[in-house]
C-alpha cells in the first residue's frame, strides 16, 4: 500500500511536470522517454518517438545526416539513452502521463465493480510484439515519406495516426483541436481519421484492461532494446518464491514471467513497466525486488504486502 | 446534409482505405480528393483565372507594370548547423535589374520585441550586386563567425537564372528581413521580404550590431491568426513604415491578382488570401507566393513578399473527428462484450459438460 502510495504521488507529480512543466520553465529536453507530448501546449519536456520520427525525417530530407543533422540525432539519442539509464522502465511505471491516465482509468473501472477483460497469455505475447513493429514503423515511415512513397503530409507518422496520446493528452491542457477530422486533403483525412479511430479504440480498450496501450507501445520496446544499459531491474529469487501467483495477478500488464520463472533471477520481460506493483503485492520475502545496479531498492516482504489491494476479480 | 453525406463517404472509403493497409501508397504525392476541402475556399480549383473579391483595381490599371521582387530559392541547411535562405532579386518581367544593392538585418526570436524596440539586430550586413544582372554575389554569416563566407559566393545556377542571388544564414533562430532595390527598366523599385530561419550552431550567441539600415522604403508587415505561420485565411496587413509613401497596394502571384479579400489600410493594405485547393492538396510545408505591390511617387515599385501555406484549421472538422471517435469507441466496447460473454458462455458449458 505505502509503495502505491509513494508511486501514485510520484506519477501526478511528473504529471504536473510533464504536462504543464514549460509554463513555469521547466524543461525536461527533447529526448524524454515517456510520453511527454508535445502537441501538450506548455508541457515540460518532449517524448523521444517525436524526436525520433522527426531527426531521421529532417536530416534525410536536408540530405545532411553525416553533418549536423546527424550528430544533433546521435546528441539526442545518447540523452534518451542517458535518461534511460536513470530511470530505466521506471519512466513507464512512475512518471509517464499517458501511463497514469490508464491507471485512472482502471482505478475508476475498479470502484464501479466491472471486471478486467483477459487475454489469454499466447496471445498476449503475441501481441506484444506490435510494439516492435510500431518502432520500426516510427523508424522507416519518415524514410518512406523522403523516398515519396508516402505523401509528405506523413511527417511524423506514428504520432499522427497511431498515438492515443496526441488527441487525448492535449485535453488536460484544455485543447480539443486534436479531435477534429482533417478534410483538407486525403492524406490528412486518412490521417486524422486513423488517429480519432485509434484513439476510440484504445480509450474502451483501456476500461476493459489496465495499461491496454502500454502492450503496444514502441516507446516500451525502445527502452526495452537498451535493457543491457539499463541498470534498474525486476529481479526475482525463486527459491523463496511460493508460487501463489498474486504477482501476476496485480500486474496491469499481465507478465506471465514474472510468477512462472522458476530459474532466472531475470524476469524484466518486454511487457514490464517497472510499476513494482508486483514487489508490493507479494508477501514472501525477498522474493521480488527492484535493483539499481545490482543494488536492491525496494523487495517484497509480508509487511509490504498487507494492505494491499485484493487481487482483482 | 450533402456535406455531411460528402464527408461520411470519404470517411468510409478512407478508412477502407487505410484499414486495407494501402493508405500511404494511395496518399502518395498526386492523389487528391476529386473535389475541393469544405475549407469555405472562395476561388475555383487551380485559381488560374480567379475571381477576386473585392479587390482593388489596378493603379493605373497597369497588371503588367514589372516591378521588382525578392523569390526564394531551396532552403537549406549547412553542415555545421544554420539554415541558409536564398533569395533572388527579380524584375517580375524578367528584364534584368541594374544597379541592384541589397542590406538585411537577422533580429534572433528569442528576443525579438527588445530587438525590435531597441532598434539593433543580431546582425546586419549591406552590399552592392556587383556587375549587374547574371554577375551578382551574394553575402553570409552565422552565429559565432564560424562559417566560411565564401561557402556562399554565387554558383553557376544563380547565374543561370540572370538575377541577383543573396544567401542569408543563420546559426540562430531568427527573423531575416531583407531589403533590395534595382532599376527596373530605368525606375528605382525596392523589394522587401522577411523570413525565417531556424538556424543551429554549435558558437555562442553572435555580436549584437546596431548599424543603420539604409533608409529605403519599407513596410511593416503583421498576420493576424495563430503564429505558426503565414496561412490561407488569415489577415495580413501591411503599412508603409514611416518616410515611406505608397499609393495603392495589390496582391499579385506572378502577374495575376491573387484570390482574397482586400481592404484599405492608411498607406497600405489588408489582404486575407483565399483557400486554394492546389495547395491544399499539396502538404502542410508547401507554400506559395503571394507579392504585395504598391506603387512608389517616382513611378518604381515597393513589393513585399511572403509565402503562405495552407490553412490548419480551416479543413478540420471538430464535430465529427468526435463522432469518429465515439464510434470507434462503441464498436470496440461492444467487441468486448461480445468477445467476453462468449468467453463466459464456453465456460459455462464447460462447467456444465464437467458436471454433467
Ligand atoms: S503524439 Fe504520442 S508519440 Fe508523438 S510526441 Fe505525443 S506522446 Fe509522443
Ligand atoms: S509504455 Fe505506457 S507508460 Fe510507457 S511510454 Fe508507453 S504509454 Fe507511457
Ligand atoms: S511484472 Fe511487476 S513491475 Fe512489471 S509490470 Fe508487472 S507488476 Fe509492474
Amino acid at each position: 500500500m505505502l509503495l502505491k502510495g509513494y508511486r501514485l504521488a510520484i506519477q501526478h507529480v511528473m504529471f504536473i511536470v510533464l504536462m504543464y512543466g514549460g509554463r513555469f520553465g521547466v524543461n525536461l529536453g527533447p529526448a524524454v522517454p515517456c510520453f511527454a507530448c508535445p502537441y501538450v501546449t506548455g508541457c515540460g519536456g518532449y517524448c523521444y518517438l517525436m524526436g525520433l520520427q522527426g531527426y531521421i525525417g529532417f536530416g534525410i530530407s536536408l540530405g545532411h545526416f553525416w553533418g549536423f543533422e546527424g550528430l544533433r540525432a546521435l546528441g539526442y539519442l545518447l540523452l534518451f539513452a542517458g535518461l534511460v539509464m536513470l530511470l530505466g522502465k521506471a519512466w513507464c511505471g512512475f512518471a509517464c502521463p499517458f501511463g497514469l491516465i490508464s491507471d485512472w482509468i482502471t482505478l475508476a473501472r475498479r470502484r464501479l465493480g466491472i471486471p478486467e477483460a483477459k487475454i489469454p497469455p499466447a496471445a498476449l505475447r503475441r501481441l506484444g510484439a506490435v510494439k516492435y513493429a510500431l518502432l520500426g514503423f516510427c523508424a522507416a515511415g519518415p524514410i518512406l515519406v523522403n523516398l515519396g512513397v508516402l505523401h509528405r503530409d506523413f511527417y511524423i507518422p506514428f504520432c499522427q495516426m497511431l498515438c492515443p496520446g496526441k488527441p487525448l493528452l492535449p485535453l488536460f491542457a484544455g485543447e480539443t483541436r486534436h479531435f477534429a477530422l482533417d478534410l483538407t486533403n486525403a492524406a490528412t483525412l486518412v490521417i486524422t481519421a486513423s488517429s480519432l479511430a485509434v484513439t476510440g479504440a484504445c480509450l474502451a480498450a483501456m476500461i476493459a484492461r489496465p495499461r491496454f496501450f502500454c502492450t503496444f507501445c514502441p516507446m516500451l520496446a525502445l527502452i526495452h532494446l537498451l535493457k543491457p544499459i539499463t541498470p534498474l531491474a525486476l529481479r526475482k529469487n525463486p527459491a523463496l518464491c511460493h508460487g501463489c501467483g498474486t504477482c501476476q495477478r496485480v500486474c496491469g500488464m499481465d507478465v506471465e514471467r514474472v510468477c512462472t520463472e522458476k530459474a532466472s533471477a531475470d524476469v524484466q520481460t518486454g511487457d514490464c513497466v517497472n510499476c513494482g506493483d508486483c514487489v508490493a503485492g507479494c508477501a514472501a520475502d525477498g522474493a521480488l525486488s527492484l535493483q539499481f545496479a545490482g543494488r536492491t531498492v525496494v523487495s517484497s516482504s509480508a509487511g509490504l504486502a498487507l494492505g494491499l489491494r485484493k487481487p482483482r476479480p | 446534409m450533402a456535406r455531411l453525406h460528402r464527408c461520411r463517404r470519404r470517411l468510409c472509403a478512407s478508412l477502407a482505405v487505410f484499414w486495407l493497409g494501402g493508405a500511404g501508397l494511395l496518399c502518395a504525392d498526386g492523389w487528391v480528393p476529386a473535389e475541393p476541402p469544405p475549407s469555405g475556399a472562395a476561388a475555383a480549383p487551380g485559381c488560374a483565372a480567379p475571381a477576386v473579391a473585392g479587390a482593388p483595381s489596378a493603379p493605373g490599371g497597369d497588371e503588367a507594370q514589372p516591378y521588382l521582387r525578392w523569390e526564394y530559392g531551396s532552403p537549406s541547411r549547412h553542415r555545421d548547423g544554420p539554415a541558409v535562405a536564398e533569395l533572388h532579386l527579380v524584375a517580375s518581367d524578367g528584364s534584368p535589374p541594374e544597379d541592384a544593392s541589397w542590406f538585411y538585418q537577422l533580429l534572433p526570436l528569442a528576443s525579438y520585441r527588445e530587438v525590435l524596440r531597441a532598434g539593433d539586430a543580431a546582425v546586419m550586413r549591406a552590399g552592392r550586386f556587383e556587375g549587374g544582372a547574371g554577375e551578382a554575389e551574394g553575402g553570409g554569416l552565422a552565429a559565432g563567425g564560424l562559417q566560411d563566407p565564401s561557402i556562399f559566393r554565387l554558383g553557376e545556377e544563380g547565374r543561370a537564372r540572370g538575377g541577383c542571388r543573396l544567401v542569408v544564414a543563420s546559426g540562430i533562430y531568427a527573423m531575416a528581413d531583407v531589403l533590395g532595390t534595382a532599376l527596373v527598366r530605368g525606375r528605382r523599385s525596392y523589394a522587401q521580404t522577411a523570413m525565417l530561419l531556424f538556424g543551429d550552431s554549435l558558437g555562442g550567441e553572435p555580436p549584437v550590431s546596431n548599424s543603420v539600415s539604409p533608409g529605403w522604403p519599407s513596410y511593416n508587415f503583421s498576420g493576424s491568426g495563430e503564429l505558426y505561420w503565414p496561412q490561407t485565411g488569415h489577415t495580413f496587413t501591411l503599412t508603409a513604415r514611416e518616410g515611406t509613401i505608397l499609393g495603392p497596394v495589390r496582391a499579385l502571384r506572378d502577374t495575376g491578382p491573387v484570390p482574397g479579400e482586400y481592404a484599405g489600410a492608411e498607406n497600405g493594405i489588408s489582404f486575407t488570401p483565399a483557400h486554394d485547393p492546389e495547395l491544399s492538396a499539396e502538404s502542410s510545408s508547401a507554400t506559395k507566393p503571394v507579392y504585395l505591390v504598391g506603387r512608389l511617387p517616382g513611378g518604381g515599385t515597393l513589393t513585399y513578399t511572403f509565402y503562405v501555406h495552407r490553412s490548419r484549421t480551416a479543413g478540420t472538422d471538430l464535430p465529427l473527428g468526435i463522432l469518429l471517435s465515439a464510434a470507434a469507441f462503441a464498436v470496440t466496447g461492444l467487441g468486448i462484450i461480445v468477445y467476453r460473454s462468449r468467453g463466459r458462455l464456453a465456460r459455462e458449458r464447460e462447467a456444465g459438460g464437467l458436471a454433467a
